[in-house]
C-alpha cells in the first residue's frame, strides 16, 4: 500500500523532521539502555537506531516501549536523526510505541517478503494518520536472510518509503562463518551483490566491510575505521555500530579524504580541459578520464561537501544544546 | 540431521572396490554410472546397483549413485531399488529435468516397495546453465534435498572453456558459489558447496593430508554437507575434520549453560572468557552439540553394522 | 566451435583521420569506430565521415564495428548501418524493449541500404545496475545479439563508487554475472557458446593506462581469458597485439591439452574410463572436452591469424609478424 506523502522535512502541527543525505554512523542503542540513550546525543551519531529487537529480552518489552517514545523526542532535537528497530514479529506493538513526532525512519530487521514490508507500510501509514504527523517516516530493510537477499528487488519496491538497505546481521542471521583466506563465506559476493541491487532499486546501500574476526558488529575503533573504508571503496554510504567508540571511525571511514578530493578535483580537471578542446576525453596520468568518470568525480567532491555541511549542523546543533 | 562427512566415490563396476567399501568408515558410498565408466560399459553396469547396494553399505555407509544426465531414465530403471538413498544428478540444468525425474523415482518407488519419498535427488551444478537456472532447478521438486557443486569452480570453468588454475579463485567462482549458497539457504537445502580449495574432487585425489584441512576448514566456515573422496585413506581425516572435538563440545555446553542463566535473568547478553554470549552464539552452540551427537550416532550405526558383520562372517565368535 | 573469432575491438575516433586512416595496420580482429563517445556537438560531422570510413577499416583483415548512443540511436544506426558493418556496438541498454527497438530500427536500415538481412551484431556495453541485473533478457532480446561486455567507468558511476586499483568492485558479483549469464542465459538462442564476453582482468579494466605497458596489457587480457572473457576493447594500438596473444591458448597449453587427449585415448583403449595423470590428476571424459574445446579454440585463433596476414600482404606490407609467444 504505498500513498503519497507531504514532501519531506516538513509538516502538520509544525513539527520538524531531519532528513538527511548523509549518514554514514548509525548506532545502535538499547531502548532500555537509560545511560546511553541521555548519552547518545553527545557521540556525534549521524543516527541513532532505539533498539526495541535484539537487546530487549521478552520480558522488558513492555517496558522498553513504554519508555521509547520518551527517548525519540530528546534525541531527535540534537541533529542526530532517530530511527526505531522494532522486531519483525511484534511489529504493531512496537510500532505503536515508536511512531511519534520525531522519529526519522523504522529499521525493519531480518526482512524476508515483500509482505512484510507492505504490512510495515501499512503499519506506519496508520499511525501517522491517526496521530496527525506528517508522513515521512521512512524504512531501512536490513535484508538479513537468504530469502532477503534473494528476492531483494521485489522487496525493495513494495513500498515507496524505503531509502536504504543493508545487510545487517546476515552473517549472524544465515550462520556464515570464517574461511581460510579471512573472508567470510559468501559475504563479499553478498556485499557486492547488495550494493548492485540497491542501485538498481534507486536505494542506498548500507553496511561495513568487517574482518572475519571482528564478530559483525563488537569491533575495535581500527577495525571500524578499516571496515568502512573499504565498504565506502565499494560504494556503501554508512555502516552500523554498536557503542560510542564506534562513532568517529564511521563517520571517518565513510568520509571521502583530503587526498581522494584533491584527486578527484584533478580528474575533473584533465576531463573539462580535454573537452573545451574538443577531445572525447582527458588523460591523467596516463589514463582515461571519460564523462562517466568525471561525473564520479564531481559526485565524490560534492558527497565530501555534503560530510562537511552534515558535520557543521551537527556541531551547530551540539553547541546549541550545551554539549560540547 | 543426516551425517554425510565421507562419501567415498567408486565407479559401480569395480568389484574390488564394491568388496572393500564396508572396510573404510565412510559415512557413505556414491556408486558411478557415469565419467568412471568407460561409455561402453555403461549399459551392462545397469545389472550391477541392484546388488552392489546391500554390499557396500554393509559397513553402515549410506548409499548414493550417479547416474547419467543423458541416460537418466535407463539408469533410474537401474537404480532404483531398496536400499537408495540419493539420486546425484549431475549436470543439472533445468527445473523440467528434476521434475521428470522426481516422477519416474516416485513410480519406481511404488513398483519396488520403497516407502514413497525416500529417495532424494542431489541436484549437481557443474555448468554455467546449472549456475543461471539454480534457483528453479533447486525447488523444481521436494526431493532436492541436496544442492550445489562441490567442485564447482573447476567445473564451471570446463563448461567456459578455461583453464582450471589449483588454489585460483575467479569471479566466476566467487558467483557460482553465491548463487547456489543464496538458493540452497532460501529453501533449507543442504548445500555441497565447500570452501574453495585448492584441490577439487580432481584435484589431488591421493594424498590423506589435505583431507583433514579441508574438511575442518568447512566445517569451521558453516558448511555440513560433506566431501566426496576418490582415495579410501582420505575418509579418516574428512570425518575426523568434520566431527566437533571434546573441547568446542565442552564449549557450547557452557555456552548454553551461560545463556540459559541469562535468559532466566531477562538479560540478553553476556560474556565468557571474552567473547560475546548472546542468542547468536546460542545458536551456534546448539547446532554443534546436535551435530556432535549426530556424528556420535553415525559412529554408533556404523560400529553396530560392523559387527553384524563381523558375527555373520563368524557365528561362533 | 566458436562463430568468430574477435580477441581485440581497437577503439579508434571517427573524427581522428589519421588514427582511421591507421587502424587497418595494427592487426586487430575488430575496429570499432567511436561515436558513442564523442560530444553531441561534434556527432554531426562525425556521422557526416562514417560510411566512407567503413570501407577502408578491413584492408587488414579486420571486422567493422561503430559504437552508437541509444539517445541518438536512429541518426547514429542510419549512418553506420551500410554494406561493410559487421555490427553496432550499443552503450549502456537496461531493458529488452531497448535491444529490440535497436533491432527493429537496423532491420529497416540493412533494407534500405542492401545490406545483408540479419547480417548486421549487436554488441552490448552494460554500464548500470539495472543492466547488470537485468542482463538475461537484454542479451536474449535479439538474435543480433552475439557479445557483451561492461563499460566500467560507467557502471562505477552508477554505483557511485571511486574503486581503489587493490580491489576489485565488481570481482565478487558483477563480474562473474557477466560472464556466466552471457554464457548460459542465451544459450538457447545462440548454440553452445551462448553470448561472447568482453573484459579484461582487474585494474585495467577499470583504469585504463594509454600508455600501459605491453605485459601489463598481455596479463589484463589473459586474467580475462581466464575469467572467461573472450576478447576486449583496446582504447590504443599498442593493446592489441598484447590481447591478440592473451586471449589466445599458448603453445604450453597446446602441448598439455595435447598429452591429456592422448593420455584419455590410451584410457579409452584400454576399456577405462579414467587415467591417472601429472600432479595427482585424473583425466577423464570432461577433462578431455575441455582439452578438445582449447585446441579447437587454438586452430581457429591461427586461421584469422592466417587470414589477416594475408589481407595485409595483399595489401602490400610487409608480413606480420605474427603471435609472439
Amino acid at each position: 500500500m504505498v500513498t503519497v506523502h507531504p514532501p519531506p522535512g516538513t509538516g502538520s502541527y509544525g513539527v520538524q523532521v531531519a532528513r538527511e543525505a548523509i549518514r554514514r554512523s548509525w548506532v545502535l542503542v538499547s531502548a532500555l539502555d537509560e545511560r546511553g540513550v541521555e548519552e547518545a546525543r553527545t557521540w556525534g551519531a549521524d543516527v541513532i537506531v532505539l533498539d526495541l529487537e535484539e537487546s530487549v529480552h521478552d520480558s522488558r518489552k513492555t517496558e522498553a516501549r513504554a519508555r521509547i517514545g520518551e527517548a525519540i523526542s530528546a534525541l531527535a532535537q540534537g541533529g542526530t536523526e532517530v530511527f526505531v528497530r522494532p522486531d519483525i514479529e511484534l511489529l504493531y506493538a512496537d510500532l505503536e510505541a515508536g511512531i511519534v513526532p520525531g522519529l526519522t525512519g523504522v529499521v525493519l530487521p531480518t526482512v524476508s517478503s515483500a509482505e512484510q514490508v507492505r504490512e510495515a507500510d501499512g503499519i506506519v501509514d496508520a499511525f501517522e494518520r491517526q496521530r496527525g504527523l506528517p508522513g515521512v517516516v521512512e524504512l531501512h530493510l536490513a535484508l538479513e536472510t537468504a530469502e532477503g537477499s534473494l528476492h531483494a528487488m521485489e522487496i525493495i519496491a513494495a513500498s515507496a518509503r524505503v531509502r536504504s538497505v543493508s545487510l545487517g546481521r546476515a552473517d549472524l542471521v544465515m550462520d556464515l562463518r570464517p574461511e581460510p583466506n579471512g573472508e567470510l563465506h559468501m559475504m563479499p559476493y553478498l556485499l557486492q551483490r547488495l550494493v548492485t541491487v540497491a542501485r538498481a532499486g534507486g536505494v542506498e546501500p548500507i553496511g561495513a566491510w568487517w574482518d572475519a574476526d571482528s564478530r559483525g558488529m563488537l569491533a575495535s575503533p581500527e577495525a571500524t575505521l578499516r571496515a568502512a573504508r573499504r565498504a565506502r571503496r565499494h560504494g556503501f554510504r554508512g555502516g552500523m555500530g554498536v557503542g560510542a567508540s564506534q562513532v568517529d571511525p564511521l563517520n571517518a571511514g565513510f568520509t571521502p579524504d583530503v587526498a581522494e578530493v584533491a584527486r578527484a578535483a584533478v580528474l575533473v580537471q584533465a576531463f573539462e580541459t580535454a573537452r573545451a578542446r574538443g577531445e572525447r576525453w582527458g588523460l591523467e596520468q596516463g589514463q582515461i578520464v571519460d564523462a562517466a568518470r568525471a561525473e564520479t568525480a564531481r559526485r565524490v567532491i560534492a558527497h565530501a561537501e555534503q560530510c562537511r555541511g552534515r558535520d557543521e549542523r551537527k556541531q551547530a546543533a551540539a553547541t546549541a544544546a550545551g554539549h560540547e | 540431521m543426516d551425517v554425510r562427512r565421507s562419501v567415498l566415490f567408486m565407479a559401480i563396476n569395480n568389484p574390488r572396490f564394491l568388496r572393500g567399501a564396508a572396510r573404510h568408515n565412510c559415512d557413505g558410498v556414491i556408486l558411478d554410472l557415469e565419467d568412471a565408466l568407460a561409455e561402453r560399459d555403461k549399459v551392462r553396469s545397469r545389472a550391477l546397483p541392484r546388488t552392489a547396494y546391500a554390499e557396500v553399505s554393509r559397513g553402515g555407509a549410506t548409499v548414493q549413485i550417479r547416474i547419467n544426465h543423458m541416460y537418466w531414465e535407463a539408469d533410474l530403471d537401474a537404480a532404483v531399488w531398496p536400499g537408495l538413498s540419493v539420486i546425484n544428478f549431475p549436470k543439472a540444468e533445468f527445473a523440467d529435468e528434476i521434475r521428470r525425474l522426481d516422477r519416474r523415482i516416485g513410480e519406481l518407488e511404488r513398483l519396488r516397495g520403497i516407502r514413497p519419498g525416500t529417495i532424494e535427488i542431489q541436484a549437481s551444478i557443474e555448468t554455467v546453465r546449472g549456475v543461471t537456472n539454480g534457483y528453479e532447478i533447486a525447488s523444481a521438486s521436494p526431493r532436492v534435498r541436496i544442492f550445489g557443486g562441490g567442485g564447482m569452480g573447476y567445473d564451471v570453468c570446463r563448461d567456459l572453456a578455461v583453464e582450471t588454475l589449483p588454489g585460483v579463485a575467479r569471479a566466476t567462482d566467487y558467483y557460482g558459489i553465491g548463487e547456489t549458497g543464496l538458493v540452497a539457504r532460501a529453501l533449507g537445502l543442504h548445500c555441497v558447496n565447500g570452501v574453495r580449495q585448492g584441490t577439487g574432487v580432481t584435484g589431488d585425489v591421493i594424498s590423506g593430508d589435505t583431507a583433514f584441512d579441508e574438511a575442518t576448514a568447512n566445517r569451521r566456515a558453516g558448511l555440513y554437507a560433506g566431501i566426496t573422496c576418490l582415495h579410501p585413506n582420505r575418509v579418516d581425516g574428512i570425518n575426523r575434520g568434520y566431527t566437533p572435538t571434546p573441547d568446542e563440545v565442552q564449549h557450547a555446553r557452557d555456552v548454553l549453560e551461560l545463556f540459559e542463566k541469562l535468559d532466566g535473568q531477562g538479560e540478553v547478553a553476556g560474556e565468557l572468557n571474552g567473547q560475546p554470549v548472546d542468542k547468536w552464539e546460542a545458536a551456534r552452540a546448539r547446532k554443534l552439540l546436535e551435530w556432535s551427537d549426530a556424528c556420535a550416532r553415525r559412529e554408533r550405526e556404523k560400529a553396530a553394522a560392523r559387527q553384524r558383520l563381523a558375527a555373520a562372517a563368524d557365528p561362533a565368535s | 566451435m566458436a562463430e568468430f573469432i574477435r580477441r581485440s575491438y581497437l577503439v579508434v575516433s571517427p573524427l581522428d583521420e589519421p588514427a582511421v586512416e591507421r587502424a587497418w595496420t595494427h592487426n586487430a580482429d575488430a575496429i570499432t569506430l567511436d561515436l558513442h563517445s564523442l560530444p553531441a556537438a561534434q556527432k554531426g560531422r562525425a556521422r557526416a565521415r562514417i560510411h566512407e570510413q567503413l570501407a577502408g577499416l578491413g584492408r587488414g583483415g579486420a571486422e567493422a564495428f561503430v559504437s552508437i548512443s541509444q539517445a541518438h540511436l536512429y541518426a547514429d544506426a542510419e549512418v553506420a548501418v551500410w554494406p561493410g558493418l559487421a555490427g553496432l556496438v550499443i552503450a549502456h541498454p537496461e531493458r529488452a524493449e531497448q535491444v529490440q527497438e535497436a533491432d527493429e530500427a537496423v532491420t529497416e536500415l540493412e533494407k534500405r541500404h542492401g545490406v545483408g538481412a540479419g547480417s548486421v551484431e549487436i554488441v552490448l556495453l552494460l554500464g548500470t545496475a539495472k543492466g547488470v541485473l537485468n542482463i538475461r533478457e537484454i542479451v536474449t532480446a535479439s538474435p543480433r545479439v552475439t557479445t557483451v561486455g561492461l563499460d566500467e567507468s560507467q557502471l562505477l558511476m552508477d554505483l557511485r563508487l571511486l574503486p581503489s586499483p587493490e580491489e576489485d568492485p565488481l570481482g565478487f558479483y558483477a563480474r562473474g554475472r557477466i560472464v556466466l549469464e552471457a554464457a548460459g542465459g542465451a544459450a538457447e538462442l545462440h548454440g553452445h557458446h551462448g553470448v561472447y564476453r568482453l573484459g579484461l582482468g582487474y585494474p585495467l579494466s577499470s583504469f585504463p593506462k594509454m600508455d600501459a605497458s605491453a605485459d601489463e596489457v598481455r596479463t589484463a587480457a589473459k586474467d580475462g581469458k581466464e575469467l572467461g572473457f573472450n576478447g576486449a576493447l583496446c582504447w590504443a594500438p599498442e593493446w592489441v597485439e598484447p590481447c591478440n596473444v592473451g586471449f589466445t591458448p599458448t603453445d604450453e597449453e597446446v602441448a598439455y591439452h595435447r598429452s591429456v587427449r592422448e593420455a584419455y585415448a590410451a584410457a579409452v583403449a584400454m576399456g577405462r574410463g579414467a587415467m591417472a595423470f601429472e600432479g595427482g590428476k585424473f583425466v577423464e571424459r570432461p577433462v578431455d572436452e575441455l582439452a578438445k574445446k582449447i585446441l579447437a579454440l587454438r586452430d581457429q585463433c591461427d586461421q584469422r591469424d592466417a587470414e589477416k596476414a594475408a589481407a595485409l600482404e595483399r595489401a602490400r606490407l610487409p608480413r606480420h609478424a605474427g603471435i609472439a609467444q
